[in-house]
């Protein structure tokens, strides 16, 4: 399979996945409207664009001028581009990450049996942009149940107190079950099975990308995601944190909060006027959860605390 | 053709932006609905899209195939800002002519209200993934960019445009089925076999963002 065929299967599966929305043509009379306002307003744009000519002369040059700097910056860009711009995370990010992934080393090893669940409770808000425009959705509690070793085992995610059931996708040709996930959807059983080495895993993370030029944006989006709603073993949690070290454009943020008000030290990157802060607390530098803050506003774009990980028998089961 | 088309609009002329309208309008107008689950914000869209086009045309490259994917990209932005798009195109919208009263039949009416939520649905599902992976949905998925004029549309590397929907075809993997009161304590051993699969009439809500 090339890779062609398999950039097909994938968006195959994903159209599977999701259904097909509704799609339909502007109203006739509508789209005409559109389009005479827009060429109207176009005239408009011109006109007071010719209305300026005194200024049009001296304007020019100076365009000009700024022209060149554009294209100068241009070509610095992409030079920069080429040779890896973001810096490598601070000798003061290492650090931290090292503290963070020196605790999470030392944390029990769980006996874990396959059979068995994990449950995270958390306390979450993300933004829905279900309605014409995105908001934050109000704090809630999420709590999940899912299967240790196989994702065709049905799971439960209650949120604000309503159940649904987590049922694997029927149709997906390239998996068979028992199915024990991937980077992007994992069980304890495949995150056990991750390499212990921090390049060895993060070459890892990068293969899954399969892109032109490694996104440290998307590696780093990765490994938040498995550190949030999952439970790794102690040694590739441990891992997870020196990759995250690896990763060009890693910074610390000294105060954060989560989605509870708990204040901590951050692990954060910022990718498309995103800022996504890991927020560890400064005490014990355990894990505390996920603040991700619209550079432009500082307003919140989601945030999460996790509340407590177990493992438990039964979906539905809350630890003791 | 295209490359007449792709020239005249970097040159400013009316009747290739024109045409550019005549030939994209449809696939922003999707667009937009499906970014916002919302028709008549999608017309918005389209009307934001298109005046930002022209303000921006002089940055399209003078090589290269169809326009399409830049203006979708433009559309994508224009949704992301929708309130600071509108700020600044605030008096040509203003000069624009509202949409006419929604015509008074019930199948119409029916029509519209089941588009939009089994669009909201779906929006559902998708609030539990990042923008970014949500926003190529709509584009590769939905209106059919490849991977390559998707990260040209949004600005990203190919590299990004590959992960951001493994990610979210990870995350969509679990669908989810509406709960049902007698769910909520499924019987295990029905639950415990392994191997086993069940239809699902809906999409997931699994991961977060």
């Amino acid at each position: 399979m090339n890779a062609d065929d398999s950039r097909r299967g994938e968006l195959a599966e994903l159209a599977r996945l999701l259904p097909v929305p509704a799609e339909r043509e502007l109203p006739p009379g509508r789209q005409q409207t559109l389009k005479e306002h827009l060429m109207s307003e176009l005239r408009t744009a011109d006109t007071a664009a010719a209305g300026k000519t005194p200024a049009r002369r001296h304007s020019r040059k100076r365009a000009a001028a700024l022209a060149g700097v554009l294209a100068l910056a241009a070509v610095a860009g992409a030079l920069v581009y080429l040779t890896r711009p973001t810096p490598r995370p601070s000798p003061a990010t290492v650090r931290l990450l090292d503290k963070i992934a020196a605790v999470a080393s030392r944390q029990p090893t769980l006996g874990v049996r396959d059979n068995q669940f994990w449950y995270i409770k958390s306390w979450v808000a993300y933004t829905d942009c279900g309605n014409a425009k995105c908001v934050l959705e109000k704090p809630h509690e999420r709590q999940i149940w899912q299967s240790a070793s196989n994702q065709c085992v049905t799971g439960l995610l209650r949120e604000s107190g309503q159940d649904t059931r987590l049922i694997f996708g029927t149709n997906i040709p390239s998996i068979k079950c028992p199915y024990k996930g991937s980077l992007n959807d994992p069980t304890y059983r495949l995150l056990r099975s991750l390499p212990t080495d921090p390049h060895a895993l993060l070459r890892l993370i990068y293969r899954g990308m399969q892109g032109q030029q490694p996104a440290p944006e998307e590696a780093f989006t990765t490994i938040g995601d498995l550190i949030r709603e999952a439970i790794a073993p102690p040694r590739v949690s441990a891992a997870l944190y020196r990759a995250a070290a690896l990763i060009p454009g890693v910074t610390v943020v000294p105060d954060a909060t989560d989605a509870i008000g708990r204040h901590g030290v951050a692990v954060a990157m910022t990718s498309q006027g995103i800022r996504m802060e890991w927020v560890f607390s400064k005490r014990t530098f355990q894990y505390l959860g996920e603040h991700d803050i619209n550079v432009a506003d500082g307003s919140t774009n989601g945030e999460a605390a996790i509340l407590q990980r177990a493992f438990v028998d039964r979906v539905g089961q809350v630890p003791g | 053709m295209e490359l007449s088309l792709r020239a005249g609009v970097r040159a400013g002329d009316p009747d290739a932006f024109r045409m550019l309208f005549d030939e994209s309008a449809g696939a922003v107008y999707n667009l937009g609905f499906r970014l916002t689950a919302n028709w008549s914000a999608a017309e918005e869209v389209v009307s934001l899209t298109f005046l930002e086009a022209w303000r921006l045309r002089d940055r399209i490259e003078p090589e290269g195939g169809s326009l399409r994917p830049w203006l979708l990209g433009i559309a994508v932005n224009v949704t992301r800002n929708l309130a600071r798009a509108s700020r600044r195109h605030e008096a040509a919208m203003s000069r624009l002519p509202p949409p006419p009263p929604v015509p008074d039949f019930a199948d119409e009416l029916a029509g519209r209200m089941d588009d939009s939520a089994q669009l909201r649905e779906t929006m559902k599902a998708l609030a539990t993934l990042r923008r970014g992976e949500r926003e190529l949905i709509a584009l590769c998925v939905w209106s059919g960019l490849d991977y390559a004029m998707a990260a040209r549309a949004l600005g990203v590397p190919v590299g990004t445009v590959r992960s951001r929907l493994s990610r979210a075809r990870g995350k969509l993997r679990k669908l989810v089925q509406t709960d049902d009161p007698d769910d909520r304590e499924p019987a295990v051993g029905q639950e415990q076999v392994e191997g086993g699969r069940e239809h699902a009439a809906r999409p997931a809500q699994e991961e977060t963002r």
